[in-house]
């Protein structure tokens, strides 16, 4: 520009934030100056048609949006109102979870941490029972919603995670059903609970109980071994069944906690629900799990993440300057967090004690039909991948993720962890 | 003390006319979280969708956005008015989704919108057609921004607040939004090269 008047000053008129007695002088100006005028009119014209173009979507996805935002905060103060239950615990878990964190950080054998006797195992069943199952095969696991989508296979976990003996996967059996709820078919693929050793990570074993807790109930199974991380794809009842591996650190007992059986995202549209026995009509129809089993477990699941989630309190979620020294921190401190957890837990088997390492154990992350996680998932991917939200909603419904921690946030983020990359 | 406390919640009651409805969502009302959503939501998507690169990208900002509101209420200093407040968090989630993209080495797509001749943006706010090539080479120049200018560009010129509001929206000096709002536009038009015609 050749004259004195500053590009920011015209700016400043064409935004209105000049003062007027300043602005009729730039006005005169501008009546005398072709090029003044010229940057003006382009830039007013520049900014009025792309602030003219925007195209709302339909109102009914708005209001799609709003009943699921309302479903998500009923389901996160639900999951508060859980708390003040289980404060009695707290002190007792947390140094649990500091002994627990130390020898993992150490890496010995961890002689106490052994799956529980009994595996609790459950039943999911698709809508869309005819669909043709996903194949398992060559070690990989796979599971899948109606004709195989969302299949996700587990390759990977089987470096990380012992198989059972069997080489091939049991035999999937007709489920049978039983006033719309599935009977006990604990045929999971996988592996049986003597041969858990390596999916000690206590967050995440206690996460399988969890997540009965929020999508289902069932009930114990005393035969146990055959269901963990199982998922039996298809069968002749076309359903999927997973079992949760009970595990039992030994905490010389645990708090009371209510039973309760949170409401799903049908149930749960109502809003702000109340903590009462809600049953779910959902896609996926579960059993009755023992109550006393559920609380247990997720009395002890709930403490170990609900002392990361108070952590996660202090994040940017206030939309803080991100540049700040503090909350740069927590980002630091929530890459951290994304590390996987290497494992060492020592599991007595029939030919003798072993001392097993792995790098992971696997998540179970179940997601609606709106691609809403169940509050125990969005517990986990809270604690853990604290922006998972960014990545989640619409990319997972009517699935069931399991995986490890590294396998899921290749999932969400598109990135491995530096470790895994190498 | 009492007396000043009272007296200035009573000042920020009259003032922000959306305290009423934070209160009761905070204390799950359906309705009022209903209210106060259906009042900001085209603002905050809008808001979402220019700062980032797609509509699920957006609604996933716009929900995640309610959903922090709710939770940091008890932060919420009622003296702002809501709209700064979820404006600061949704370009914020903005900023924050768009920093983990870039750490993720996407690609960014590269156009030369500058290749349409002589024609310049008065001859093309005329035509419909080119008007909307006109705004998409704004939008691509936009996205091609750090989220930094991008946000302040995004809340002027398309939200149109005022220099105030976008720093009470952003917590920055107001002659920080100047200059970030002028660096942003010398960049756009940069970009758009011949589409603004000799204007230097």
């Amino acid at each position: 520009m050749s004259c004195k008047v500053s590009f920011d000053e015209l700016m400043a008129l064409l935004d209105g934030e000049v003062p007027e007695e300043r602005a009729a002088v730039l006005r005169r100006h501008i009546g005398s100056c072709p090029e003044c005028r010229r940057i003006l009119e382009s830039q007013s014209g520049l900014e009025k048609t792309w602030r003219e173009s925007f195209i709302y979507p339909e109102p009914e996805r708005f209001r799609e949006m709003e009943e699921q935002t309302a479903w998500r905060i009923g389901s996160q103060r639900s999951r508060s109102s859980r708390w003040s239950v289980i404060i009695p615990a707290a002190a007792a878990v947390v140094a649990l979870l500091l002994g627990v964190r130390l020898i993992i950080l150490d890496g010995p054998a961890l002689p106490s941490l052994q799956p529980s006797a009994a595996d609790e195992t459950f039943e999911l069943r698709t809508p869309d029972s005819e669909s043709a199952p996903c194949d398992a095969a060559d070690g990989q696991t796979a599971f899948a919603d109606t004709a195989c989508r969302g299949t996700w296979t587990l390759e990977e976990q089987s470096d990380l995670i012992r198989l059972s003996s069997d080489d091939a996967p049991p035999a999937q059996e007709p489920s049978e059903s039983v006033g719309g709820a599935s009977a006990n078919a604990s045929q999971g693929y996988g592996m049986g609970a003597e041969t858990v050793s390596g999916s000690g990570g206590i967050l995440y074993d206690s996460q399988h109980s969890s997540s009965t807790l929020d999508t289902g109930t069932g009930e114990a199974s005393e035969e146990g071994p055959e269901g963990f991380d199982g998922l039996a794809a298809g069968g002749g009842g076309g359903g999927m069944s997973f079992g949760a591996a009970g595990f039992s650190p030994g905490l010389g007992g645990t708090p009371d906690v209510p039973d309760e059986t949170l409401a799903t995202a049908e149930t749960g549209s109502d809003f702000f629900m109340d903590d009462g026995d809600t049953e779910r009509n959902g896609e996926w129809q579960l059993q009755t799990l023992d109550q006393e089993t559920i609380s247990r477990e997720s009395t002890l699941l709930e403490s170990l993440l609900g002392r990361l989630e108070q952590e996660d309190e202090a994040d940017i979620s206030a939309g803080d300057d991100l540049s700040s020294p503090a909350t740069a921190g927590l980002l630091a401190g929530t890459e951290q967090a994304l590390l996987p957890v290497s494992v060492c837990t020592s599991v007595t088997e029939e030919e003798g004690a072993s001392t097993s390492c792995y790098r992971a154990a696997s998540l179970t992350l179940v997601f609606d039909s709106l691609g809403v996680p169940d509050s125990a998932t969005a517990l986990l991917l809270d604690s853990l991948f604290p922006d998972w939200s960014l990545y989640i909603p619409f990319a997972f419904r009517d699935t069931v993720l399991i995986a490890t921690p590294g396998e899921v946030r290749l999932r969400l983020t598109g990135e491995p962890h530096p470790a895994e990359a190498e | 003390m009492l007396l000043s406390v009272l007296l200035l919640m009573a000042v920020a009651g009259e003032e922000n006319p959306d305290l009423e409805l934070l209160r009761r969502a905070k204390n799950g009302d359906r309705e009022a979280f209903g209210e106060l959503f259906r009042k900001y939501e085209k603002r905050v998507f809008r808001v979402a969708r220019r700062m980032c690169r797609s509509d699920d990208e957006a609604w996933d900002i716009t929900q995640d956005a309610f959903l922090r509101a709710m939770q940091a209420m008890d932060r919420y200093d009622t003296r702002y008015r809501f709209f700064t407040w979820i404006y600061r968090i949704v370009t914020n989630l903005a900023i924050n989704h768009s920093e983990k993209r870039k750490r993720r080495n996407e690609v960014i797509f590269e156009e030369d919108y500058g290749a349409e001749g002589h024609q310049t943006v008065d001859d093309m706010t005329s035509d419909i057609a080119q008007r909307e090539q006109l705004a998409a080479a704004v939008s691509s120049a936009v996205e091609r921004l750090s989220p930094a200018l991008r946000a302040v560009f995004v809340l002027r010129v398309d939200q149109e607040l005022s220099y105030s509001e976008i720093a009470e929206s952003l917590h920055i000096a107001i002659g920080t939004v100047m200059s970030r709002l002028n660096r942003a536009r010398q960049r756009i038009r940069e970009e758009l090269g011949s589409l603004l015609g000799e204007w230097e």
